[in-house]
């Protein structure tokens, strides 16, 4: 009991914490492949761009509020010049294009983050300390705070998917973007502001996480693995299995880590992962025809 | 109303259309027939806007179309029910349709709902399934949808292709008596069609493609008494 309450329950918390900002991350991601046609290999790097942007509006303002606001803001302005100048002239050619241009703009973007603010580990103080006592134990507050957050954001998500028009434009020009155009639907326009939510919720992510992880520049690196991960588990460009994936994967690296050490994790993971291709090839919610 | 002159069009480098030519005059119906592979749903992709044309001027009440892209030439007033429908699948009935409206003038409720009676009036199935999955609906319910679609936004000129495709003969009679009823509500309609009997009871006019190129004009009589249509379309 004692084990449970001191070790296993926080440890569970942790993942649920730890998977709700990855379900962020990974959200942005299934949304642009369902777009693009391709993963985003520059997503990790929006989310470091967030934790860094963090940095320089704490630093100007002293108020970790005022970066929530303003460091997603200045990255979804990153995210849309991004898709403007580099993206929106590769969208009819082969999808392998736009896999390479991304995996080129993460090196430029994880560079230049090294150019501007160093390669040294950075922290980010938590906006409030103390802990709450709960089920029995007590647990940061922050953390807590966290895991709301996070679930309010997907909450969300959720109802801008479902209950406006715009994520109704969406998800139409993820099934058809051509027909949409041709419906009187300026394409090109939803493309970039998706784009740049995505880059938004990325960098959010980031900085939410920020005061738990250290920043630097290759912090991107390792997160992008697992949310590629999560995504081809929640079925590649299925939403509500990109959001499931990321709490059973967040829920597996925390519990995973009780018993060994951080390597023997990710090879878990990745056989988790290969477990569950087997068993359903298109992942969780995969649709018919997404990866034939 | 729609005008168009010498357009050459194609995938890539592989060329299709062949300096196609011809004229839809406001409030007509005007069929285009030709056997599969022609190129008659290449020419309804590029007057759309899907496609650019290499050469040649696609003109719509004397506006130049060809350099424009796909929404705009919705805004102006061109609606596709396109080959296979192409229905958003994962948008219930009514986002779909709500869909329709972006190429109106306004967005207004008053308009969307005046506009959805309307189509209700037409399609009564499509009230009846109006929550469901645009995937839930057999071929001849999305047939209807795409049509719908183009109606909510107030097409003037729609360009149907093959809309009765793969349908049941009650379903062909209503999207025929629907075509008659559009162009009845002042529509103009370029109808695709492998159906040539049904296609040349419906319009006026009909123009025969082959190999990219149009090959023969005529009234739809005497397109239905003419040994050409036979020839060119083997019916
Ligand atoms: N996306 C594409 N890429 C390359 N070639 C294409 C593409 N779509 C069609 N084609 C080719 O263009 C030619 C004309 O096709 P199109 O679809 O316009 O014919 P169609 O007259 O509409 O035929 P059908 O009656 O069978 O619908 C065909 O040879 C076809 O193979
Ligand atoms: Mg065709």
């Amino acid at each position: 009991m004692d084990y449970v309450v001191a070790v296993l329950l926080p440890q569970l918390l942790h993942g649920l914490v730890f998977g709700a900002a990855l379900g962020l991350l990974a959200l942005g991601l299934t949304v642009i492949f369902g777009l693009l046609g391709v993963m985003n290999f520059a997503h990790g790097e929006l989310y470091m761009l967030g934790a860094y942007a963090g940095i320089a509006v704490i630093g100007m303002t002293h108020s970790f509020w005022a970066a929530l606001v303003v460091a997603p803001l200045a990255v979804g302005a990153i995210g849309a010049l991004t898709e403007v100048t580099t993206l929106r002239p590769l969208y009819r050619r082969e999808p392998l294009y736009g896999l390479i241009l991304t995996f080129g703009l993460a090196l430029v973007f994880r560079e230049g983050a090294r150019q501007i603010w160093g390669g040294d580990m950075r922290r980010i103080m938590p906006p409030f300390t103390g802990s709450t006592p709960l089920l029995g134990m007590t647990y940061p507050n922050y953390r807590l705070f966290l895991l709301v957050a996070s679930s309010v954001l997907l909450l969300a998500i959720w109802l801008f998917f479902t209950r406006t028009r715009a994520g109704v434009l969406v998800r139409a020009a993820v099934q058809d973007a051509e027909m949409l155009d041709g419906l009187g639907v300026n394409v090109p326009r939803v493309f970039t502001l998706t784009f740049a939510g995505s880059a938004a919720l990325a960098a959010l992510a980031g900085l939410l996480l920020a005061p738990i992880f250290t920043v630097y520049p290759q912090m991107g690196v390792e997160m992008i693995l697992l949310a590629f991960i999560v995504v081809i588990l929640g079925g590649m460009g299925s939403m509500g299995g990109s959001v499931v994936a990321a709490v059973v994967i967040g829920l597996a690296q925390s519990l995973l880590t009780l018993w060994m050490n951080p390597q023997r994790v990710a090879i878990a993971i990745f056989t988790i992962m290969i477990v569950i291709l087997i068993v359903r090839p298109r992942g969780f919610f995969g649709r018919e025809g997404v990866l034939e | 109303m729609l005008t168009i002159k010498d357009v050459h069009a194609g995938y890539g480098a592989t060329p299709i259309l062949f300096g196609v030519s011809l004229e839809v005059r406001a409030g007509e119906a005007v069929a285009l027939l030709g056997r599969n592979g022609m190129g008659k749903t290449t020419l309804m992709k590029t007057v759309m806007g899907f496609l650019k044309p290499r050469r040649g001027t696609i003109e719509l009440d004397g506006v130049d179309l060809t350099r424009r892209a796909p929404h705009e030439i919705a805004r102006l007033g061109v609606g596709l029910v396109p080959e296979n429908r192409r229905v958003f699948a994962g948008l219930s009935v009514r986002e779909n349709l709500e869909l329709g409206l972006s190429a109106a003038p306004d967005r207004s409720a008053a308009l969307r709902s005046r506009r959805l009676d309307d189509v209700f009036h037409h399609f009564p199935r499509l009230r009846e399934r109006i929550e469901q999955p645009g995937k839930t609906l057999s071929g001849g319910e999305q047939q209807m949808l795409a049509i719908a679609r183009v109606m909510m936004a107030g097409a003037r000129l729609i360009l149907m292709d093959e809309p009765t495709q793969g349908l049941a003969p009650a379903f062909i009679r209503h999207i025929r008596d629907m075509i008659s009823e559009l162009k009845r509500l002042g529509v103009t309609v370029l109808l695709v069609e492998q159906n040539a009997r049904v296609a040349l009871a419906v319009c006026d006019r009909g123009y025969i493609m082959e190999k990219g190129s149009i090959v023969f004009e005529a009234s739809s009589r005497e397109l239905r008494e003419s040994p050409v249509t036979r020839e060119k379309l083997g019916v």
